[in-house]
């Protein structure tokens, strides 16, 4: 097997540090959510986080976008200010169409042309003048895709944005997505709770459990990854007896 | 937009014959009208009332034959005295309906985007609400006198309630998700307003607009009722009290047909601002 090197390993670039929180703690209505928590994300690192429901992903998540301002809490988050959000859903808006949904709130003078390019990068040429009720959902995905990436963010934040999309669609999305990452470099932050997503893209995946990240692994396999592939394999395993999933063989 | 029109018409072409299928026997509902069968029902009431005034069942104090109403309306606008009539009725009600629109949206958003605005209009706006604006025709005339001013402020004011109300509730009901987007996109208070909420208050704005056309009418009538020396309501008027009862049937027509047509811009214009919906009906 042919190892290809992977473009993205930290070691090759200086590791400035893009998020760093500590000891962030949010309560809603009386319960912790997040307890405690302490991290940072190296500048262009591609990472995910996985956990059961309730487990506090989306509640970190939604901190660091800075979404959760009526919540209560303790903590320090510092981040980049450039960074966009990736829904579960597309979040467009209905009455605008496909190329103005992905240029809102752009402000640059090119921002037509970075609208029509990025919507090229996602392969929806043509498509600028649709309505976006008129699209499938993923390409509804492509175009909120092409909205956070048209900004160039230093900090990409994604929610399980494939969660309702179907597996095959769910598979190109994951192709699409690793390949403009390669290009626009933006700290990735992606919660997912597929074990295979989380392992197929990241450079670092990270379980969470009741508020706390209880593991903190780093993937360093060789892109493209194959569920096949050995080392895919025993880390797939790790994360699901962290998450307490027994797989029956 | 003519890639996605293209698209749904398609989507439609496609899903009708799926619609249309199944045998006659079992259907539960009755089969789609015909282009214009609608129109059976006023075509005969519109024979038989022509028979009962040849047949000299109705007198022609009680109500003119449809034929004669045609030819009175035809002289009034041949003479010139339709249209004089008409313009006067249809400035009052367009003042009037403009004002109370800009009013209605202006307010609406206020109330909606600000919570100064919403301590201090909505109560207010509610309490109104209460009150038929047409009781208060008599201080519309104590403050602002009998001629076209006390009129247009009435319209305004019956036209105001039911345009704030809707363009209001569908601000309040403007979904969170995009006011995260917003915010997630660094929108400012600015671009928010005009590209999510404008946008999103559409529907009910036109909603708002529908009833408040039909409002402006009903309003004008009754106000063309006090002193008018013009307008479709004196024409009415006083024709009363000639016994012209032609006349009074062709001011009637005419009230009805400013309606329909007012009422069929406002959907045309809909029709259009909320096209991108018609993807998601077909």
């Amino acid at each position: 097997m042919t190892i290809v090197a992977p473009a993205r390993q930290f070691e090759s670039k200086p590791r400035t540090t893009a998020v760093r929180l500590r000891h962030l703690t949010r309560i809603l209505s009386g319960r912790t959510i997040l307890d405690d928590i302490s991290l940072d994300i190296a500048a262009g690192e591609f990472v995910t986080l996985i956990g059961k429901s309730g487990s506090g992903k989306t509640t970190l998540l939604r901190a660091i976008a800075e979404l959760d301002e009526d919540v209560e809490g303790r903590g320090s988050i510092e981040m980049p200010y450039n960074r966009s959000v990736l829904f579960q859903d597309s979040r467009l808006l209905p009455w605008d169409t496909v190329l103005r949904n992905v240029t809102l709130g752009l402000r640059t003078p090119d921002a037509q042309r970075r609208g029509i390019q990025t919507l090229a990068d996602v392969g929806l040429s043509g498509r600028e003048n649709a309505w976006p009720n008129a699209l499938s959902g993923g390409e509804q995905q492509r175009v909120a895709l092409a909205r956070s990436l048209v900004r160039e963010p230093a900090l990409l934040l994604a929610d399980e944005p494939f969660g309702a999309l179907d597996a095959l669609t769910r598979l190109r999305m994951h192709e699409l997505l690793f390949k403009l990452v390669e290009v626009h470099r933006p700290t990735v932050l992606l919660v997912t709770h597929d074990v295979d997503e989380a392992l197929k893209l990241a450079d670092r995946v990270l379980v969470m459990e009741s508020g706390q990240i209880i593991l903190d692994q780093s993937v360093g396999l060789p892109h493209p990854r194959r569920r096949t592939d050995a080392g895919f394999a025993a880390r797939r395993e790790e994360l699901l007896s962290a998450l307490g999933v027994v797989e029956a063989v | 937009m003519p890639v996605s029109r293209d698209a749904a018409r398609a989507a439609l072409e496609e899903a009708r014959p799926r619609a249309e299928r199944g045998p006659a026997s079992r259907r539960l509902t009755p089969r789609r009208l015909a282009p214009g069968g609608i129109l059976l029902g006023p075509v005969v009431l519109v024979i038989l009332w022509e028979a009962a005034c040849r047949l000299g069942w109705l007198s022609p104090r009680v109500l003119a034959a449809p034929s004669t109403v045609l030819v009175t309306g035809f002289d009034l606008l041949a003479s010139g005295a339709l249209t004089y009539h008409f313009l006067a009725s249809a400035k009052r009600a367009y003042l009037g309906l403009g004002v109370g629109v800009a009013l209605g949206v202006v307010f609406a958003l206020i109330a909606g985007l600000s919570r100064i605005g919403e301590a201090t209009i909505d109560g207010t706006v509610q309490i109104k609400r209460a009150i038929p604006t047409l009781a208060l025709i008599p201080f519309g005339i104590l403050w602002l006198g009998i001629g076209d001013l006390m009129k247009v402020a009435i319209i305004s004011l019956s036209v105001f309630i039911p345009v704030y109300v809707n363009t209001h509730a569908a601000l309040q009901g403007i979904d969170l998700r995009y006011v995260e987007l917003a915010r997630t996109l660094g929108l400012t208070r600015l671009e928010f307003v005009r590209r999510v909420a404008i946008p999103g208050v559409m529907p009910g704005f036109f909603t708002g607009l529908r009833l408040a056309v039909t409002t402006c009418w009903t309003a004008l009538i009754v106000l063309e009722q006090i002193n008018t020396t013009e307008g479709i309501g004196y024409l009415i008027n006083r024709a009363r009290d000639y016994g012209q009862t032609d006349v009074i049937v062709v001011g009637l027509a005419i009230y009805g047909a400013l309606g329909l047509g007012s009422d069929l811009i406002v959907r045309i214009w809909a029709r259009r601002v909320l096209s991108y919906r018609r993807v998601l009906a077909s």
